[in-house]
């Protein structure tokens, strides 16, 4: 990645070259930004979507509208990250995630309510025979 | 001129401080309603700590939106904090439904469990009510068949494909050309009604034979009567009247040659036939 920090030599009596490397580098972080990418928000909110869609929110009508949220926003943040803008990426991608996991908990509740409905009607069926 | 200027100044004023007055973000405002509705729905009860990091979120919220209204911080703040507002109530509803399932679950297991036991004793009341009927209708037919041997020590007894026939010879039970029963004649027929009543799902027929001499309307009629005779007997002595028929059968169905005197005598007699057992159901007919 363009903004990566480049890594440093070892901590020995800088040499003139080194430091203007070192002006260098210093000068490419303050162009990205002063925080470095969200990597490990990214894979949080990630995390999230896959466990959303893996309960099947997409067909859930409640939980639609909240995992295309997360997703738009996980879109949005890789545009973020790519103009370097990285402290405001890692804002959309916590939304992103808040989004997902209610995603998660909508698919989760209609599977809940379908499994209660089901047994009380096993329960009534056994009553009325 | 002056006062119109004044006017306006604080009215741009006016809508200055409007401006800085920035209203809560829609989120902020589900977020507050949300909240509010979630402590009196089923997260309160069933997923308290839920609804604690939904105040948590609400709160800090709030510090950012009374810290700097119109901050990016204070809408992400915001827009989180309504989304756990509604994840703690998701979370609530789902621990209820649970609940209802798990309850639910319970009451089908123990209705089940009920049906179950009902079924079985109600199964073994049938083993046990048709374990009586078999043993009853063993003991029964030892007892029919206790009788029939205590018989044959005084009559024929023999199976042939009628059933069961007791063969009684005519010259112990009747004097000649007599219909009426001689009294020696009771402690066979005894016996005989003993074996019967033993049996009382079995039809029977009495027989009368005659040997070949004479007229034959003459020995029909004589067979008929003895026939009628001994089912009168039978009858009195507690045979079912409606299960017991006499037939005459006169000279036919010799069982000896009735060229000799032996031969007619043993042709002279009553059979009694005890037909094969009808289908007998003690259970209720079935529709």
């Amino acid at each position: 990645m363009a903004c990566r920090m480049p890594d440093l030599a070892p901590m020995k009596p800088l040499s003139p070259l080194f430091a203007g490397l070192f002006a260098l580098g210093a000068t490419a972080v303050i162009g990205c930004g002063s925080s470095p990418p969200p990597t490990s928000q990214v894979a949080t909110s990630s995390a999230e979507i896959r466990a959303a869609k893996e309960l099947d929110a997409e067909s859930v009508p409640s939980a639609q509208y909240y995992l295309k949220l997360a997703n738009d926003q996980m879109s949005e943040a890789a545009q973020l990250m790519n103009d370097g803008q990285n402290e405001k990426a890692a804002r959309v991608l916590v939304r992103a995630q808040a989004d997902a996991e209610l995603a998660t908990a909508l698919a989760r509740e209609t599977k809940t309510k379908k499994a209660a409905e089901d047994t009380q009607a096993q329960l009534r069926a056994l009553r009325n025979k | 001129m002056k006062l119109v200027g004044t006017t306006l100044a604080s009215l741009i004023i006016a809508s200055m401080f409007g401006c800085a007055a920035t209203p809560p973000s829609p989120e902020l405002v589900d977020a507050r309603t949300g909240y509010a509705r979630a402590q009196t729905g089923p997260a309160k009860a069933y997923t308290p700590a839920e609804l604690e990091t939904a105040r948590q979120a609400l709160e800090k919220a709030e510090y950012a939106y009374k810290d700097d209204p119109g901050s990016q911080k204070a809408k992400d703040l915001a827009y989180i904090a309504s989304r756990k507002v509604m994840l703690a109530e998701v979370r609530g509803r789902i621990a209820q439904e649970e609940k209802s399932r798990t309850d639910a679950d319970e009451a089908f297991k123990t209705a089940a469990q009920q049906e179950l036991t009902d079924k079985n004793s109600m199964l073994q009341n049938q083993n046990e009510q048709l374990n009586m009927e078999q043993q009853a209708r063993r003991n029964a037919e030892q007892r029919a068949h206790d009788a029939l041997d205590r018989l044959s020590a005084l009559a024929a007894v023999k199976e042939d494909t009628r059933g069961t026939v007791i063969t009684l010879s005519g010259s112990v039970l009747f004097a000649t050309n007599k219909s009426d029963l001689l009294p020696g004649a009771s402690e066979r027929l005894n016996q005989v009604a003993d074996a019967l009543k033993e049996q009382p799902d079995r039809d029977v027929t009495v027989f009368g034979f005659t040997d070949s001499q004479g007229n034959d309307a003459y020995n029909q009629s004589l067979s008929e009567k003895r026939a009628a005779s001994v089912r009168s007997y039978l009858i009195e002595h507690g045979v079912s009247a409606d299960k017991i028929k006499s037939v005459g059968k006169g000279k036919a169905d010799p069982v000896a040659d009735n060229a000799s005197a032996e031969g007619r005598a043993n042709n002279r007699r009553v059979e009694i036939v005890i037909g094969a057992a009808q289908q007998q159901s003690t259970q209720q007919p079935m529709k």
